[in-house]
This record gives structure tokens, C-alpha cells and sequence, in this order.
């Protein structure tokens, strides 16, 4: 089976074609605001690289977040409207996941932390198994500072630290953890579309078809509404 | 020669919607996903609830404007998008997936104005209507007037300085106490009222200028509306309604016929959301008549924001090969060329 990975959900588009669990080609750029622009030139680098139409794909996969809600849309229209136009289906990959699936093998608890807006992380908890990541929390927007108190009970030793936001809490997350808190190589630390196109596949094929409508993003937290004058 | 199919999609504000229209001039489908319902609980447009609307809606929309049409992805010859003006987080779901279906289906872009897709309305209601005319756009977000010398040439004449007349509409509707969208229940308070009951200002802007502005009415509105507080008086608001209405009114109808005799075009059009409104087709329909212009404007339908005006705009972008490439972005300033040929 053949996917088309799309991960947008942070400052690095990225785009992966997958087959039966091995990657077959990536691209990705770190960008701030090029997501639109760069993602479909990028897309179609990558298949004609791999001398590919989307005709040749199988099912599309793309990150649904949480993450910066711009740029996942600009993947997530592209991702099911790429599959709607040659009746493929479509699987949506949450954006923490990926981030855990990319430091399996890391012993005690991972915990991928994207930046929000407003102060806030969005965050959860997994462990690495031989049958691969488990996730022990829901997905979480919270205060970086109250992770704390939501990891208290946990006795693991260390925690493994991803996601651009464990970078930029860095500080918060080592007065909270102390000697525990353990960051996680920079090359782990930003989604690629490699991870994306395989679990999505995971996901295609153990739940089947899904049409694109189907596919929703993971916002995580209700949309931000200002009081009108 | 055959027929020439184009998918128009359109997301600028808050309608997520698709069409197929045929050689420009017939549609074959028009869904439109609207979500007044869902903004009017927060007295207007959230663009952040907007956006994620779209998302939820256009692969759904596109899917219902091909079955209605009877048609499947193979017909269609190209994808029509509007690119700008409009809410940035709104305008990039519609662009997204426009770029992907046309990359996908290996068809062009068409890259759509939003103005240039108000404009075209005419000519889907009009099949015999063509360039020149002066067409009037007034919306949400746009009063202006515009000299189509042909299609895809426009000539900029007169724009609003500050706010738009449906933005003055929507407003002073909320100051009223009427619900979103306040452009049609302000027009339904004011058929119950006087439009000579209160002179509200019309500002002119100096002899044959052909700019608008709607503040200073907005103010002048709110300084009755408190005055009369003030002094415990009770004011009718189908009056004030009717009167801020005429005054609107007034000064778009009297501008475009001033527009049309400083070009000495004789053919004129309304379009845009406001263009809706009965008594400003109402007035422009006597005036054009004592001037002997030929007066053109879009069933109600076609007015408020829909994607086969976008699909009939797109049509002549496809003409003349003006296609979109694949880094293609949304812009929510997008300014119209005005001169494609």
C-alpha cells in the first residue's frame, strides 16, 4: 500500500510517500509562513521523483494535530481534497503521535510537547512497548507549569521530552522535573511526513476506508472568541 | 467548439461553497454550505470558527455541486478559486483545496478576485449582458465602483474611504438590536418606517467624486440614537431604519449614475451582497430609467457569496490561459490586476 504522507501542523512541511511501512521518499522544510506555498511544489517533487501521479496512491495520510491551526488546514484541504479527486482514502494521524512514534524505542514515559498560544503546551503521555507506542493520556492543552501536578502519581523515572515546545519550555519543564526531565535529540524533535504516511497506512489498514469528509482536525481546544464591541 | 465546464469554489467569509458552471453563463450546480446560523449566536463572523467550517465543509460541497450537475471530476476542464479579498484563515481552506483538485485532476487553476466573482453574477442572470458597464459592488467588505471595459480589464472609478455600506448596514443593525446578519433585518425594520423622518448626512465628498464614505453617517446615527436617550425620548427605530437606509441608498445610486455620465457608459450593474437590498435596486431601477441606462442586476441568490459567480469569473481567466501555479497563495489583500489581457 502506497500513502501520501502531509504534515503541517508546526513550522516544518513535510511530505513522505510510504510504502508497506518503509518510506520511500521525504521532503521537509522548516518555513513559518510558507506552508501554502511550499506544500504542493513539494508534493510534486517528491512523486515525480519517485516517477508517481497521485493516481498511483493508495490512500492520502495527514497530521490533524493539535499544532498551529493555519498551517494543519492548509494540509488538511490539500490532504482531502488530493484524495477526493482520485477516490482514495483518507487517514488523520494526531500530531503527538507521530512526535512519541519518532522516539519508540526511549525506555520510561515520552512526552511530545507542542507550543499553543496564550502560554499554553498541548501535550500527552505515552510509553514505548514492543508492539509499539502506547498512549496512557487524552490529548491535553494545558499550562506547561501544571504538567506537574497531571504527572504526579507516575513513578517511571525519566521523562522523554519532544515537540517544539519542550524546546521553548525547556526551563519550566527542568524546574518541574528536576534531574527526570530528559530532552530529546534535535533531529526528534519535529514531525516528518515519514511517520505520518506509515501510521496513517497503520490506520488505513485496520479501520478501513474513510472518505475524505470524514477527517476532522484535532483541535484540542475550542476556537478563541473575542467579545464584540 | 464544445462546452467548457468550470468548478468554482469559494470560501472568503462565511459561506463554504462550489459550482458548475458551463461556458461562463450556465449553472449546473450551486451548493452553498452556509454558516449564518452559527455565527449569528455571536452577533457576527468568527474567523477562527469560519475557517474551521470550511474545513468541515468543502469536500463535501464540491461532491454535491458534481452530483447535481450530473457530472464527475473527468468533465471538468478547470478548477476556479477565490483567491482574496477576504478572512486569511477562510480564504487558504478554499485555495488549498482548489490547488489540489487541479493538481490531482491535472487541470488548470483559475485564480479568482472576489470583486471580479461579485461582478460576474450579472452574467450568469444576464446571458446577453456584456463589457462595457459600470457595475456598483457592495458588500460586507466592499463598496466599489468599477468600469468593466472588458472582461478581465477593469477600471477602478471610486471606492469606499472607510467603512463599506454593508458594513454600515451590519452595524448600525446591531445598534438596533436586530440579529446577524443585520443587512436583511435592518431593510425589514425599515418597511415599517419614514425615510424622510430623520435628515441623516449623505457625504458627497466634493462635486463628480466617485469615493464613498459611510463613518460619518455611522456617527451621526449613534449621536441621534443618544441624544434622543438622553433627553428621554423615545425615537422610532423603523424611522431611524428607513432613514439611515435612504441615506445609504442615496448616495450609491446617485454615484454610479454620476459614473456612468462621466465615462459615458450606458449600460450599469449592481452586485454584491448589499445589491440584495430591494430599495436600492428599487431607486437605481427609476433613476437608470429617467437617465435611459440599461440597468442589469443578479437574482437575490446570486448576490450574497457563492461559488458560480466564482466558476463564471474563473471561465475567462481559462479563455485567455491565465492560470494559477502550484505555490499559489491565499491573499487576503489580493488586489485586483486590473488589466489582464
Amino acid at each position: 500500500m502506497r500513502v501520501l504522507g502531509i504534515e503541517t501542523s508546526t513550522s516544518v512541511v513535510s511530505v513522505a510517500v510510504a510504502a508497506d511501512r518503509q518510506v520511500m521518499g521525504e521532503f521537509s522544510l522548516t518555513t513559518k509562513h510558507g506552508h501554502m506555498e511550499h506544500l504542493l511544489p513539494l508534493i510534486d517533487y517528491l512523486l515525480t521523483s519517485l516517477g508517481m501521479t497521485t493516481a498511483d496512491l493508495d490512500g492520502f495520510a495527514a497530521s490533524v494535530g493539535p499544532g498551529s491551526f493555519t498551517s494543519l488546514r492548509v494540509g488538511l484541504s490539500t490532504c482531502k481534497a488530493l484524495a477526493h479527486a482520485v477516490d482514495k482514502p483518507v487517514a488523520g494521524v494526531p500530531t503527538l503521535d507521530i512526535l512519541a512514534w519518532g522516539l519508540q524505542g526511549t525506555p520510561d514515559l515520552i512526552c511530545p510537547v507542542l507550543c499553543s498560544r496564550k502560554d499554553e503546551i498541548y501535550t500527552a503521555v505515552y510509553v514505548s512497548s514492543k508492539e509499539g507506542i502506547k498512549r496512557l493520556s487524552s490529548y491535553l492543552a494545558l499550562n506547561p507549569a501544571d504538567l506537574a501536578e497531571r504527572l504526579s502519581g507516575e513513578l517511571r523515572a525519566r521523562i522523554t521530552f519532544t515537540g517544539d515546545g519542550s524546546k521553548a519550555y525547556w526551563p519550566i519543564l527542568q524546574e518541574s522535573f528536576g534531574e527526570r526531565a530528559v530532552l530529546a535529540d534535535p533531529s526528534r524533535m519535529w514531525p516528518r511526513a515519514g511517520l505520518t504516511a506509515i501510521l496513517g497506512s497503520d490506520i488505513l489498514r485496520e479501520k478501513g476506508k474513510k472518505e475524505p469528509g470524514a477527517v476532522h482536525a484535532l483541535y484540542v481546544k475550542p476556537p478563541a472568541i473575542r467579545g464584540r464591541s | 467548439m464544445p462546452a467548457t465546464w468550470i468548478l468554482g469554489i469559494e470560501s472568503s467569509c462565511d459561506e463554504t461553497s462550489a459550482a458548475v458552471v458551463r461556458d461562463g453563463n450556465y449553472i449546473a450546480s450551486n451548493v452553498v454550505a452556509s454558516q449564518i446560523a452559527i455565527h449569528r449566536k455571536f452577533g457576527g463572523v468568527v474567523p477562527e470558527v469560519a475557517s474551521r467550517q470550511h474545513l468541515e465543509k468543502v469536500t463535501f460541497v464540491v461532491d454535491k455541486a458534481l452530483k447535481d450537475a450530473g457530472l464527475g471530476f473527468d468533465d471538468i476542464d478547470g478548477i476556479a478559486v477565490t483567491v482574496g479579498p477576504g478572512l486569511i484563515g477562510a480564504l487558504l481552506v478554499g485555495v488549498a483545496a482548489a490547488k489540489a483538485y487541479a493538481y490531482a485532476l491535472e487541470i488548470p487553476l483559475l485564480p479568482v478576485h472576489h470583486l471580479e466573482a461579485h461582478i460576474s453574477a450579472n452574467f450568469l442572470a444576464h446571458t446577453d449582458l456584456a463589457p462595457p458597464f459600470i457595475c456598483l459592488v457592495v458588500s460586507g467588505g466592499h463598496t466599489s465602483l468599477i468600469h468593466l471595459r472588458d472582461h478581465l480589464s477593469y477600471e477602478i472609478l471610486g471606492a469606499t474611504r472607510d467603512d463599506a455600506a454593508g458594513e454600515a448596514f451590519d452595524k448600525i443593525a446591531r445598534v438596533l438590536g436586530l440579529p446577524y446578519p443585520g443587512g436583511p433585518a435592518l431593510e425589514e425594520l425599515a418597511s415599517g418606517g419614514n425615510p424622510q423622518a430623520v435628515k441623516f448626512p449623505r457625504a458627497w465628498l466634493g462635486e463628480n467624486s466617485l469615493e464613498f464614505s459611510f463613518s460619518g453617517l455611522k456617527t451621526s446615527v449613534l449621536n441621534y440614537l443618544k441624544r434622543n436617550k438622553k433627553e428621554g425620548r423615545e425615537p422610532s427605530l423603523p424611522d431611524v431604519a428607513a432613514s439611515f437606509q435612504d441615506a445609504v441608498v442615496d448616495v450609491l445610486v446617485e454615484k454610479t449614475i454620476l459614473a456612468a455620465r462621466l465615462t459615458g457608459v450606458r449600460k450599469v450593474a449592481l452586485a454584491g451582497g448589499v445589491s440584495a437590498n430591494s430599495v436600492l435596486r428599487e431607486l437605481f431601477q427609476q433613476k437608470a430609467d429617467q437617465e435611459g441606462l440599461e440597468f442589469y442586476f443578479p437574482e437575490k441568490k446570486l448576490c450574497t457569496d457563492n461559488a458560480a459567480m466564482v466558476a463564471c469569473a474563473g471561465y475567462y481567466h481559462y479563455l485567455v490561459r491565465d492560470f494559477a501555479p502550484l505555490n499559489q497563495e491565499a491573499c487576503a489583500n489580493y488586489p485586483l490586476i486590473v488589466d489582464k489581457l
